[in-house]
């Protein structure tokens, strides 16, 4: 397991929270779009946050 | 009535992306203030590399802010930068050496 004091858990777990909103959250706003090159960016965004997430998960393993 | 309703509730491209970038700031504010108690060196770093990239998402929004016209910032006036730029000499040679 992991090495992580009390305070870094409570940070991931926090983070780790705002990273899966995000992710929804993005895809949501770029589904409401219909300008294409918005549409394009606010996807980007969301796969860089599900990657952020994916980074962070590593620190529970 | 239907149709109003759904108009009131939709949120313009411009919305989109200035709620877009309150979002940006918000998380960076949070990857910073944890960076900062990471005792975790590896942990530490990932949260500044993130920082990062979470400036960088914070940058890229914000120019496709400005491409749209949505985002106009003023700039400095070349007296005041001068002006500023003395002062802050002027201070810098009042210190003791």
């Amino acid at each position: 397991m992991a090495n992580l004091t009390a305070k870094e858990l409570t940070a991931l777990e926090d983070q780790l929270n705002a990273e899966l909103t995000l992710v929804k959250k993005y895809k949501h706003m770029a589904s409401m779009c219909s300008d294409a090159q918005i549409q394009q960016c606010l996807n980007d965004i969301a796969q860089k946050h599900q990657q952020h997430f994916n980074t962070l998960m590593t620190f529970l393993q | 009535m239907i149709n109003m309703q759904q108009t009131q509730a939709t949120l313009s491209e411009k919305e989109i992306l200035q709620d877009s970038l309150l979002v940006q700031k918000h998380i960076t504010d949070s990857y910073n203030t944890f960076a900062g108690e990471c005792v975790n060196p590896q942990l530490r770093t990932t949260m500044l590399n993130i920082l990062s990239d979470e400036h960088c998402i914070q940058a890229d929004i914000f120019t496709n802010m400005q491409n749209h016209g949505w985002y106009t910032v003023e700039q400095a006036q070349q007296q005041k930068i001068q002006q500023t730029k003395q002062k802050m000499q002027n201070q810098q040679q009042q210190m003791p050496q």
